[in-house]
């Protein structure tokens, strides 16, 4: 007991000043398409960050990288001080598309990532149900997924993400596809989210509003290949200002009456 | 108005039915009652005396124990040569150097009347029921085989991806991702396969065997037995009409498949 306690206290220190996740001079090259250049990157633990640039620049080759699931040519990605060379399974990944499997019902697809870990039924279905609750899923449980929504497609992939309980969170313009009513719901759903589970978010997107709206840093890149060109930190003040442009205006009125017609959720 | 249209369709359901009964029963009756000089009795029989004789194989098993036979060559044939084609095209579908490989190979294969082939399999086989079974399966694995390589380079990406970020092994993708999303594409293989596999069964008891339905027909037509012969088609008519009725009622329950992985 004693001979531990300076090892985990020296974890602790190492975890607080360890970045999650870190590119270091990294270049990407796709059909002898330089697709991103030199890129340096740290994403602290527990914040959020945006990356914002013109569409085809390579957000989402970046974040393929962050996600295990490409590797760089040049350079290193490192996630929690260690190289990234498979899949990040830490780390959960949200895309525009919802990436359901079409034949399974609700409670089996977001029950599939502890299935993969060979976790028992019962405790999975527990688990599961649990998850449900939380993003307003109920009475669902066993609908197809072409007999769900858009917004309600993605809350089934939320859940499916966080119900392995990663430590970051990818999202790749997740909520693009959907009605800007059902947007704003899911952005304000999924803040709260990361915020209580102290989730360390990346997002990609070319919304700015949302960028603003949801992170505590936005980096702006340049068109391909992808430079970072600006670090900029989010104030309180610039969140007031997208919130209310969105309370006081009959934008909000309208908002407001949607919001209340949509209570079943998007 | 729903009800109407359900009604409308009903009748005209009814009216095609109808009229290709109707086709039919004129055929028969023409066939029957035609004179000697225009179909002779003796090359082309009569519907009476093939349905007699028909009725005489029934009382004596010989129609079913031959179709039995057939009809068993046909389900190993598409065992077998199912399997085969489903775990050759998972492996071509998951491993891009594995296609590169036998792609060409199998399509050149493909390209080939198999037909031809029977000679040398009763070279490799003799005329026994392995060689029956080991053509058609050699038959119905193509279908097999290119429909479940399509399946498997049909996943969308990020269907892939997402199941990467789960940590799933190899096989744990096939299980849960790769064998499901191919599912629709091996039912539409064996829709396509099921009336290949009678030709195919067929073919090798014609050229050579003791026993089965082809062998049925050959050895009816050797003996000028011409009521035997068409009693025995329509036999193999019968229960390959059957056999892809069945089929078919499997595809429309697992239509949702495919369509919705389109989307």
């Amino acid at each position: 007991m004693l001979a531990d306690a300076p090892t985990t206290a020296k974890r602790d220190r190492t975890a607080r000043e360890q970045p999650t996740l870190e590119f270091h001079s990294v270049s990407r090259t796709l059909a002898s398409l330089p697709v991103l250049q030199s890129i340096e990157l740290e994403v602290e633990c527990g914040s959020f960050v945006a990356l914002v640039g013109p569409s085809g620049c390579g957000k989402t080759t970046l974040l393929n990288l962050a996600a295990g699931l490409a590797q760089p040519d040049e350079g290193v990605v490192l996630y929690n001080g260690v190289p990234l060379l498979k899949p990040n399974t830490n780390a959960g990944y949200l895309t525009q598309d919802d990436a359901l499997l079409p034949w399974r019902d609700v409670l089996s697809n977001i029950a599939l990532p502890l299935e993969v870990k060979k976790v028992d039924k019962a405790v999975r279905t527990k688990a599961a149900r649990r998850i449900i609750q939380k993003v307003g899923l109920v009475g669902f449980e066993h609908h197809r997924p072409a007999q769900l929504s858009g917004g309600m497609r993605k809350r089934v992939s939320l859940a499916r993400t966080l119900i392995y309980q990663p430590a970051t969170l990818l999202l790749d313009e997740p909520f693009g596809a959907l009605d800007a009513q059902t947007r704003m719901l899911m952005q304000n759903e999924l803040l709260e989210l990361t915020r209580e589970l102290g989730l360390t978010v990346l997002l990609v997107t070319h919304d700015i509003g949302e960028a603003i709206a949801m992170a505590d840093r936005i980096i702006l890149l340049t068109a391909r290949p992808a430079r970072i060109v600006e670090v900029v930190d989010v104030s309180e003040a610039d969140k007031r200002d997208i919130r209310e442009e969105r309370e006081h205006t009959l934008f909000s009125h309208i908002w407001n009456h949607l919001a209340e017609q949509s209570q079943i959720r998007g | 108005m729903g009800r109407r249209n359900e009604i409308t369709r009903w009748r005209r359901k009814l009216a095609v039915r109808l009229t290709q009964f109707v086709i039919v029963a004129v055929l028969l009756l023409a066939w029957e009652f035609s004179p000697a000089w225009l179909l002779d009795d003796f090359l082309w029989s009569r519907p009476s005396a093939i349905y007699s004789q028909t009725l005489a194989w029934l009382a004596r098993g010989i129609l079913v124990g031959n179709a039995a036979i057939t009809l068993e060559c046909v389900l190993q044939g598409l065992l077998f040569g199912g399997l085969a084609g489903i775990l050759l095209g998972l492996f071509a579908g998951l491993r891009p150097a594995a296609a590169e490989l036998i792609n060409r190979p199998i399509e050149a294969l493909f390209a080939v009347p198999k037909i031809a082939l029977i000679p040398l399999f009763i070279l490799w086989f003799g005329i026994g029921v392995y060689q029956h079974v080991i053509f058609t399966s050699v038959v119905v694995f193509f279908f097999f085989f290119f429909s479940v390589y399509n399946g498997v380079r049909s996943v969308p990406v990020a269907l892939r991806n997402a199941l990467s970020m789960t940590g799933a092994s190899s096989a744990q993708a096939v299980h849960i991702l790769y064998l499901p999303a191919s599912l629709g594409w091996m039912i539409i293989a064996l829709r396509l396969a099921m009336p290949y596999a009678f030709v195919a069964a067929v073919s090798t008891e014609v050229i050579a065997s003791t026993s089965g339905l082809g062998n049925l027909v050959k050895n009816s037509a050797s003996m000028m037995n011409s009521a035997g012969m068409f009693s025995a088609m329509f036999t193999l008519l019968f229960v390959s009409m059957i056999s892809s009725g069945l089929v078919n009622v499997l595809a429309r329950k697992n239509r949702w498949n495919l369509e919705q992985l389109e989307e």
